[in-house]
């Protein structure tokens, strides 16, 4: 391709090697990357810098140095963890807990989807569909309004379901494809998630189990499976099919096929998806606010709470921030190392 | 093992791309599927290997009707064109992934690995990675791990078309070699008919779907079953000349030829191979303006304009190396063989006296 007929935009992302620029050049570039690592990190030096400040130190104005411009003292970090304790301790746990339980069901779940639409074409019929949520209406109809106890009017739902799609299937012609069911995947995420919330919480509610790890951790996983669906799809798409038929007459089964040429060739894909999925896990507050209320607490409910009649308690929340960013650098330092580019060199043809 | 298809048809939607294909293989037979691309070759591999199913029809396995049976309780391996290494895995996992798959122990596995990447010549390369190898040793492995597990059946998918012309030589001698020794049966698909020709111990030419002629390579180049069998196999190809047949005889504005035995035809095709005609200085058959003059090297390809019932018709003749004349020229062309074949013009078959083969 020639120079011309490049986009700006592709001159623009060109790989540029830094040795062989002008000095002008040089400078240029460099300004730019110092100045966007400094809006990068400053943050997270000003909240580091804030959990050693006493309130007055805070509210004082700003102090960047500590022992030139201000005296550091621990006092925030000995409230959070030593007067606090275990009430610090169990939200931590918490969200460890709910964030890598619900990721990796999410990221497998989502994965398996993902290949299942990828490889295999479905085709759900129209009017079986459209019957399935007429039966349902019909379900909710009978338990809520005319106040049939639930068990009966499920076994009716199901076996009408049944009959229904026994007698009309073969007349139900316009089907579905697999794009349908990618579409209807994601639409789960077009609604802000404060519509559902409500919803969600009666539903735990009445199954008696607010403030559960088992419901943040379903909930989590619900909501994030669009997301590596998404992701995932797009990474196996890439994964030629000769690999996999080709496995497939050496004798494995589709689930074989999945376990050890699928997910190894998508390492990549996986791990940027996982940390993707982690991190919103992590850092989610309002499902967290509305399904949890002290023995499944998490972390960013604990930040908020530090908001409290008081006004902003910001050296307390800036030492439960910095403990919050610690795992996620963890994380991202073992995950980072997965992804590493090539995987599929060799695979089909030079 | 030996394989039968009956009655097999498939269609995507409302193109139908294989149109009632019976074939049958005998144990331990090298079968070539060679036929022009979109043909339905492809296809009906990999009905063959389970990976698509057919439309209509049956597959047989050792008499077993295996029609809708999963490709990994077929016992088949399969070349793909593409190689399809497992990229992540090294050239030993890649050989041993098969009986991995198979709960063969770890020695036992080892030492098939070993064996089989000896038969390819791969020893040294076995903790390589696919990235690090070239087109050659990729088709190796591939190769290797097609036979480690002793499959009933091999199929190949066009699996030379990746190498260049010197190493595809070298790997069909290599293959033909391999086969004979494991004895297994084989179905190859090609659209080389170079591969088809050394390779197979039966050809089945394939064209639109439809088998035009299953027959060994000899029967297939010197007895074409039909017009396109006789254009598609022969480089460089058969010559046509359009013309009709009355009493006997075979005429075209530029060509007239005895064939005292043969009925009358209004509108027949005349088929000679370039090497059985040769440009001489006496009487020839067919009237012929020298178009162009190529030298190969051992002989001279020499191109022939003639009048035809279409228009700017041409004809190819195979002439010694020492060859000369001027473009334009006007040459006499003799028909030196028997091996002449007459096709009716509009079902494309083949015309035979009496059922006899030859013409003349």
């Amino acid at each position: 391709m020639s120079l011309m007929n490049k986009s700006l935009w592709q001159r623009l992302s060109e790989p540029k090697d830094l040795q062989s620029m002008s000095p002008l050049k040089k400078i240029f570039t460099y300004s730019i990357l110092f100045v966007w690592s400094f809006v990068v990190l400053f943050p997270l030096y000003w909240l580091f810098v804030t959990s050693f400040k006493l309130p007055i130190q805070v509210s004082d104005g700003p102090f960047y140095i500590p022992f030139i411009d201000f005296e550091p003292s621990l006092h925030a970090w000995k409230y959070i963890f030593i007067d606090l304790g275990q009430d610090t301790l169990r939200p931590y746990l918490n969200s460890i807990i709910i964030a890598s339980i619900s990721t990796v069901l999410a990221v497998f779940i989502g994965s398996m989807s993902a290949y299942a639409l990828t490889r295999i074409e479905y085709k759900p019929k129209l009017g079986s569909i459209v019957g399935f949520i007429g039966i349902v209406a019909l379900v909710v109809y009978l338990t809520v309004t005319v106040g049939m106890q639930w068990q009966l009017s499920l076994s009716i739902g199901v076996a009408l379901f049944v009959v229904f799609v026994l007698a009309f299937s073969r007349y139900f012609t316009r089907a579905l494809g697999n794009n349908d069911i990618l579409f209807w995947i994601i639409s789960q995420r077009i609604m802000p998630p404060v519509v559902s919330v409500l919803p969600i919480y009666i539903m735990f509610q009445q199954l008696g189990l607010l403030d559960t790890h088992f419901a943040l951790i379903v909930t989590y996983m619900a909501v994030n499976l669009p997301i590596v669906v998404w992701l995932m799809r797009d990474f196996f798409a890439k994964i030629p099919v000769d690999l996999e038929e080709s496995a497939m007459l050496d004798g494995a089964s589709r689930m074989r096929v999945f376990l050890t040429i699928y997910l190894p060739l998508a390492k990549p894909g996986l791990a940027a998806t996982t940390m993707l999925v982690l991190i919103l896990s992590w850092n989610e507050y309002l499902l967290a606010l509305f399904l949890s209320t002290a023995d499944a607490q998490t972390m960013p409910l604990m930040v908020a709470a530090q908001n409290a009649t008081r006004g902003p308690q910001w050296w307390y929340m800036s030492v439960l921030i910095v403990v919050m960013v610690v795992p996620v650098l963890i994380a991202a330092g073992f995950i980072g190392r997965l992804i590493n580019k090539g995987q599929l060199a060799g695979a089909v043809k030079g | 093992m030996s394989i039968k298809l009956t009655g097999i048809r498939k269609s995507y939607g409302s193109t139908e791309v294989v149109k009632g294909v019976d074939l049958e293989i005998a144990e331990g037979q090298f079968l070539v599927l060679l036929g022009p691309s979109g043909c339905g070759k492809t296809t009906l591999l990999r009905i063959v290997a389970g990976l698509e199913s057919a439309t209509q029809g049956e597959v047989y396995i050792q008499g077993q009707e295996v029609t809708n049976v999963l490709p990994k309780y077929r016992d088949i391996a399969m070349v793909f064109q593409s190689y399809a290494l497992y990229p992540h895995m090294s050239v030993m996992q890649n050989i041993g992934y098969p009986l991995l798959l198979r709960k063969v122990p770890k020695e036992e596995r080892d030492e098939a690995v070993l064996k089989a990447a000896q038969a390819v010549h791969l020893e040294p390369y076995l903790q390589r990675y696919p990235k690090q190898l070239s087109g050659g040793q990729r088709q190796r492995v591939a190769l290797a791990r097609a036979m480690v597990r002793r499959p009933k059946l091999f199929l190949m998918d066009e699996p030379l078309s990746n190498l260049d012309a010197q190493l595809r030589s070298q790997m069909r001698a290599e293959l033909k070699h391999l086969q004979k020794k494991l004895a297994v049966t084989t179905v190859y698909v090609t659209h080389d008919q170079i591969e088809a020709m050394t390779l197979a111990d039966k050809v089945a030419v394939i064209n639109q779907g439809v088998v035009q002629q299953l027959a060994p390579p000899r029967e297939i180049y010197n007895d074409p079953a039909n017009l396109f069998v006789a254009g598609f196999v022969g480089s460089p190809r058969m010559n046509f000349i359009r013309g009709a047949i009355k009493q006997g005889i075979f005429s075209s504005r530029s060509c007239e030829f005895l064939c005292p035995k043969m009925a009358d035809q209004s509108a027949a095709v005349l088929g000679v191979r370039p090497e059985d005609i040769s440009i001489v200085a006496g009487e020839g058959q067919i009237r012929a303006a020298i178009y162009s003059i190529e030298l190969t090297g051992d002989e001279t390809i020499v191109t022939c304009s003639i009048d035809d019932e279409q228009t700017s018709a041409q004809i190819v003749v195979r002439m010694p190396a020492d060859f000369e004349s001027q473009i334009g020229e006007v040459v006499s062309v003799k028909i030196t063989s028997k091996r002449v074949y007459l096709f009716d013009a509009q079902s494309q078959l083949r015309l035979r006296a009496d059922g006899e083969g030859e013409v003349l």
